[in-house]
């Protein structure tokens, strides 16, 4: 710690904290563009000049500036720092008129208007008048993807942008070119980034030199309601805020969430919105003659009516698509056995985990905060990049602190960060147990992190591969007291909180795949299951929001919410609770989904003992203790892991595949989203040229 | 007169693997290439950035922040004109605008029929022997209007400067 | 005037051999292995006692640069970076010591490398100088044949010197720019804190000193630092190389004693000014980012750092740019903002954004195009320039502006008001850029 007066105010800060986060510490807040917390110190903006006493003459850049740096006074006095003074008040009001003098004044057309940093801070450091009376500079806007639109007559040089795809997104497309005043920022021949996580450059630029592309000209900041949420596309559960506009959802932004996802979110989770609006299911509809015909509330609760009445109760079954929130799983569950089924199942994917083995046989254990610490990761059946791009960050952001060992066992991948690849499938895993060398790099490891992702589990021998890597696991002393490195990764926003709630099926009830052949149940329920095909025999109810797989399939399809159009509690891939608030509504007769659920029960005279979600809340908390520790991830209890490291079960021979096939199309919502299909479409023309 | 290769991706390859070793080889390739080629084609910037395990944006960056290096091939002879102060202290602006009406092409520029590229350059440290000039490399001091009428003569006869 | 006995470059003019036996005919290495016998400490000392201060312009002392480095070795290697990046319009005294006195220069990277525990230097080349390069390279090449330097030298001191080449970019003769572009990046300076004797070239302690403060520093330690302190006057001391350009009768580089008068210097080596020393309207001292001297402070102006620093200007490299009455300053200084804005590496925003600001200004005021109250104007944006940029390129791009308007703001304010009475001479021009 080191003590350093700044204005006159004492502050006692560790030595390695720059002058601008010392100058905060005082509460003194200092003007920047290039600085960037979650970035490289690049201290060319020139904004955040501070004067230090008994310095050189001059200003200093307050972000590059090291306060173990200073010289203290001659007997032994504090560092002095002055922000307010007339040198300060100088620099920074001619740094302000440097950066204006090129900067368009097209603010009225700027979709950054109302919410950009060089507007804020014009108005606290900016003459009211130009004394520039040449000519402004005109720069070519470049094309760099669908996804974020350049104005490069706004750049100001900050290199946010660069840093962030260098740094954190790891695919370093963005770069600047020429030198002085020509100095453009752009991508090699203005190609397209290929990051998965490029809308965080236009978070990140502070003027509106890159906006996001499908957003532009739809809204103004003052006009949008914002709504913290929490993101269903992959199992991280990014901290979103969804802005809106009446019933519209305009845009999707990422929250702070030191835990989750820092300040960033995928591509996925941020312009998936356009799918909310396109392809919604706004009534109920009933298949008649082979149609589906649009009904109302009553005749499709009637027509499910008579088929339950109809059907043994061990013929009903459902399952558990991958955006449904705890809620409704539970409503679901609570339905089914009431009808006296045991048949139900979140499991799409046939991954095999079992919650009776215990919450920490399928929970990223040490947390995606725990990645920090970890000095050996082993990656088996996973590609984060495309699972989690959040946390396929968190993992390169390690990386590049150093003293990271990681291998992989699976599909060989560019996940952005080297790893040394063991092999494809779960021989490789046994030989970790064992003799190989990357074991004994684990076993060496003060923190080793097994990261077991659903392409080792979702297949036959899946059972057998989570007990190999729990043996893996145990026998490397990833689990211990303080250290439980054990991690699931789930692609499914709903998977953990399901399992959680038990949404598997009970005694003698069946899976998924006994579910969907051919015979094995008489009605079904699908919760927003589209990537299940219910073999043809069975009468389907289809729960869900979009003209997706399901609904083609259903007898009959009740109209629900998607996750901006109700609250509800989901559950990450950590087993973190967190609570999404209601953004908007549902489109026409849709509604919650709970309340689509409440309503049927009564119908079908099992009726669900709550009248309202708070009731539902309550009944699910107390079943379920821990689901009330809202942002918590309560640590699961790792003896699970002992037992099923005995557990034991022969693996096969197969390669482990990956259970992403298409990154920007993996739920119906971003089935129906253009800007995922363009997306989409852009990636495999840059894969075949890559083949090519 | 400058003769170069040209360009192909096999001798591009080699060029680069040859000098790849080197501490910060970025420069010396890019140097290496341009005496190759007589420029630094695009294709060969994703080329050297696999080598070097950098990325495009960054070879890129460093090829247009070096005004020296050329993305599009010069002219059979390149001039390059000292425009600094003190060649401009003894009429080197007089002398540039001859030269660009002798050799028939602005400066900056290649002449159409690619005979030869005139450029400005700041200081050859010539200062002393001002004005001065760097034809095809090799330096000229006391440049005067019978020089250039000598280099434009060379040139229109396919001669490099020097060598009458 | 300097006697013939004390010049350190002997062959200043290429008139001997400049490989490696007319240099040991010329006195280079020369005891070099009893200066090394001597060891580190002693040849800092000595540097330091020497009053040498360094020659790229800024009049840092080279000695104590060098005890900056890290005496014991944490397990980095130590790097001396030698800056040939010769670019300031109007200074080419390094590339005399490169193509004609390759020796000085080698043999002082041997000895400064030595001093400061470094195996490894480089010498940094600016691109345009090719055939000083060629020399160079020959130089080095000999030298190692020689076993003067190499792995397994005769001094038993394993020390490698490589010649790099740049590209064009003058900002690569900021230091820091300098090891960007040595590392094959763009040359863009880096943030201090940390010098580059903390972390430098690959992160490791890194000294970078100007061609002519290395090509000295031998034959100080051969002739003691007494010797080379007795020249020129207290803080100012030792022999320089001092060049010689536009409006003298004879334009030449020559070695001279510090302190040397103007006058002296300017008529007896350039020959006088062109027209006679009444015909002298003014001179840039140090190369093109040094303020304009005018004529009446020429006439008792002793040429070292504090004496062009009594008249608001710099020593800078001491490549001294003559102009007389013809010449038109502003145009001249025009151009030098020209030259600057050219040269900005566009990393900070003063710098990018002033320099060319600048340029526009002076070049509108250079035709008389312009307002008188934008001289104050122009004179604020200087000052919001200097002082506000990672690099000094900021400073050298405003000094010049500073000068013109303190010494010449009548003669732009004449332009004006000229312009102002006859606005089109001839047809405007549109969209001249």
């Amino acid at each position: 710690m080191a003590k350093i007066v700044v204005d006159g105010t004492e502050v006692d800060v560790p030595a390695e904290y720059t002058l601008l986060q010392a100058c905060e510490a005082a509460g003194v807040e200092i003007p920047r563009f290039c600085f960037h917390e979650r970035l490289s110190i690049a201290g060319n903006c020139r904004m955040c000049l501070v004067e230090v006493k008994g310095g050189p003459p001059k200003p200093t850049a307050s972000c590059a500036m090291a306060v173990k740096d200073l010289r203290p006074g001659p007997n032994g006095e504090p560092p002095v720092v002055l922000t307010k003074s007339p040198m300060v008040k100088k620099a920074r009001e001619g740094v302000m008129e440097f950066l204006l003098i090129n900067h368009p004044l097209d603010c009225p057309i700027c979709d950054q208007g109302g919410e950009c940093d060089l507007q804020d801070q014009a108005m606290a450091y900016g003459a009211d008048t130009s004394r520039f009376a040449e000519n402004k500079r005109a720069v070519e806007d470049k094309y760099i993807g669908p996804l974020v639109r350049t104005s490069m007559n706004r750049c100001i040089q900050c290199t946010r942008c660069v840093r962030f795809s260098t740094e954190v997104a790891g695919v370093p497309d963005l770069g600047a070119i020429g030198r002085g005043e020509d100095m453009e920022i752009t991508t090699y021949l203005e190609h397209a980034m290929r990051s998965e996580m490029q809308g965080n450059v236009a978070d990140l630029c502070p003027v509106g030199a890159l906006t996001h592309k499908p957003y532009q000209f739809h809204a103004r900041p003052w006009e949008l309601i914002k709504t913290e949420s929490v993101d269903v596309m992959d199992a991280v559960g990014s901290n979103i805020r969804i802005d809106t506009r009446g019933r519209e959802v305009m845009r999707i932004l990422p929250r702070n969430n030191d835990v989750v996802n820092e300040e960033w979110i995928s591509d996925k989770s941020r312009y998936v919105w356009d799918g909310l609006k396109v392809q919604r299911l706004d009534r109920p509809y009933v298949r008649k003659d082979g149609r589906l015909v649009a009904a109302s509330w009553s005749e499709a609760f009637a027509a499910i009516a008579a088929k339950v009445k109809a059907a043994p109760a061990t013929k009903l079954g459902a399952i558990v698509g991958d955006l449904a929130s705890v809620e409704e799983v539970f409503a679901l569950k609570t339905l089914i056995g009431k009808l006296g089924s045991a048949n139900i199942d979140c499991r799409q994917d046939g991954a095999a985990l079992d919650p009776a083995l215990g919450r920490a046989t399928y929970v990223f254990n040490p947390t995606i905060a725990g990645i920090d610490e970890a000095d050996a990761i082993l990656l088996v059946g996973t590609d984060p990049r495309h699972e989690a791009s959040v946390l396929n960050a968190r993992i390169r952001k390690r990386w590049r602190q150093g003293g990271l060992k990681l291998g992989l066992i699976g599909t060989k991948v560019d996940l952005t960060y080297p790893y040394e690849y063991l092999g494809a499938g779960p021989d490789s895993l046994s030989d970790l147990a064992g003799t190989g060398a990357f074991g004994e790099v684990l076993r060496k490891a003060q923190r080793p992190l097994i990261i077991v992702g659903q392409g080792a589990l979702a297949r036959p021998d899946g059972a057998a591969v989570l007990a190999l890597a729990a043996r893996v696991a145990v026998a490397c002393g990833a689990v211990k007291d303080g250290w439980n490195g054990f991690a699931v990764l789930h692609t499914a926003a709903a998977r953990v909180g399901a399992l959680d709630v038990g949404a598997v099926p009970g005694v003698g009830g069946l899976d998924v795949a006994a579910m969907t052949a051919p015979g094995g149940l008489d009605v079904a329920f699908l919760l927003g299951a589209d990537e299940v095909e219910i073999a043809p025999g069975a009468f389907v109810v289809y729960l869900g929001t979009h003209g997706d797989a399901g609904a083609h399939r259903a007898d009959v399809i009740l109209p629900g919410a998607a996750y901006p159009e109700k609250s509800g509690l989901y559950v990450n891939t950590e087993g973190r609770v967190q609570f999404a608030n209601r953004a908007a509504f549902p489109p026409g007769e849709a509604r919650e989904d709970w309340a689509i659920l409440r309503a049927l029960s009564d119908v079908l005279g099992q009726t669900l003992p709550f009248d309202n979600v708070l009731a539902l809340r309550a009944q699910l908390v107390a079943a379920y203790p821990h689901l009330g520790h809202i942002d918590e991830a309560v640590a699961a209890d790792p003896a699970a892991l002992a037992t099923l490291a005995q557990a034991g079960g022969t693996v096969d021979k197969a390669a482990f595949a990956l259970p992403i096939d298409d990154f920007f199309l993996t739920n119906p919502i971003a089935r129906a989203s253009a800007v995922m299909a363009e997306c989409s479409a852009l990636r495999l023309a840059a894969t075949a040229q890559a083949a090519e | 007169m400058a003769v170069y290769e040209d360009w192909s991706t096999e001798r591009a390859a080699q060029v680069i693997s040859e000098n790849r070793h080197l501490e910060g080889a970025t420069m010396p390739i890019l140097h290496a290439l341009q005496e190759t080629f007589g420029f630094v084609p695009d294709p060969a910037v994703p080329m050297i950035a696999e080598s070097l395990n950098l990325s495009r944006a960054e070879v890129y960056g460093v090829l247009t922040f070096y005004h020296d290096f050329r993305r599009e091939a010069p002219g059979r002879h390149v001039v390059k004109l000292c425009a600094a102060e003190a060649c401009q202290s003894v009429g080197g602006k007089a002398l540039a605008q001859y030269a660009e009406e002798k050799l028939g092409v602005d400066m900056g520029s290649t002449s159409p029929d690619g005979r030869v590229t005139l450029e400005p350059i700041y200081c050859l440290g010539l200062c002393a022997c001002a004005p001065s000039a760097l034809v095809d490399g090799q330096l000229v001091g006391r440049l005067d209007r019978d020089a250039i009428d000598e280099i434009a003569d060379c040139f229109a006869n396919g001669k490099s400067f020097g060598d009458a | 005037m300097l006697a013939d006995k004390d010049r350190i470059f002997t062959n200043l003019y290429g008139l001997h051999d400049f490989g490696l036996k007319g240099a040991l005919a010329r006195g280079n290495w020369d005891g070099t292995k009893a200066i090394l016998e001597k060891g580190r400490d002693w040849i800092i000392n000595e540097m330091k006692a020497s009053g040498l201060r360094g020659r790229g312009g800024a009049g840092f002392s080279t000695g104590m640069k060098w005890s900056f480095m890290p005496k014991q070795s944490d397990g980095r290697p130590h790097y001396l970076v030698v800056n040939a990046d010769e670019s300031e319009p109007g200074t080419c005294k390094d590339r005399e010591i490169m193509r004609n006195d390759p020796h000085t220069l080698i043999e002082g990277c041997l000895i400064a490398s030595f001093a400061m525990g470094a195996h490894a230097a480089y010498i940094y080349v600016r691109g345009e100088y090719i055939y000083e390069r060629n020399r160079l390279q020959a130089a080095v090449d000999e030298a190692y044949e020689a076993r003067l330097i190499g792995k397994d030298n005769i001094y038993g001191y394993p020390f490698d010197l490589y010649v790099h080449h740049g590209a064009g970019a003058y900002i690569c003769g900021e230091e820091t720019a300098l090891l960007e572009s040595l590392e094959g990046k763009k040359g863009m300076p880096r943030l201090k804190p940390p010098f580059p004797a903390n972390m430098g070239l690959y992160g490791c302690p890194t000294t970078v000193n100007n061609v002519e403060s290395i090509a000295v520093a031998p034959t100080i330690l051969r002739r003691g630092a007494a010797w080379f302190s007795s020249i020129g006057r207290p803080n100012n001391v030792g022999t320089k190389l001092f060049s010689l350009a536009g409006h003298v009768n004879t334009p030449c580089v020559v070695e001279e004693a510090m302190s040397i008068p103007f006058r002296e210097l300017v008529d007896k080596h350039g020959g006088g000014v062109r027209g006679g020393w009444d015909n002298l309207l003014g001179i840039i001292p140090g190369g093109a980012s040094c303020p304009v001297i005018p004529a009446e402070q020429c006439a008792d102006l002793i040429m070292d750092f504090d004496g062009t620093r009594a008249v608001k200007s710099s020593f800078g490299t001491a490549g001294v740019l003559v102009m007389d009455k013809s010449t038109d300053i502003i145009k001249a200084i025009a151009r030098i903002s020209a030259f600057f804005k050219h040269e900005s590496c566009g990393q900070c925003t003063p710098c990018r954004e002033g320099t060319g600001w600048m340029w526009r200004v002076v070049n509108r005021m250079a035709e008389g195009r312009a307002q008188k109250r934008e001289i104050d104007m122009l004179l604020e944006v200087t000052t919001q320039i200097e002082g506000h940029t990672i690099c000094a390129l900021g400073d050298a791009a405003a000094w010049p502006v500073q000068g013109l308007i303190r010494h010449y703001r009548h003669v732009i304010e004449e332009r004006i008001d000229q312009y102002a009475a006859n606005p089109h001479p001839d047809p405007v021009a549109v969209a001249a850029e």
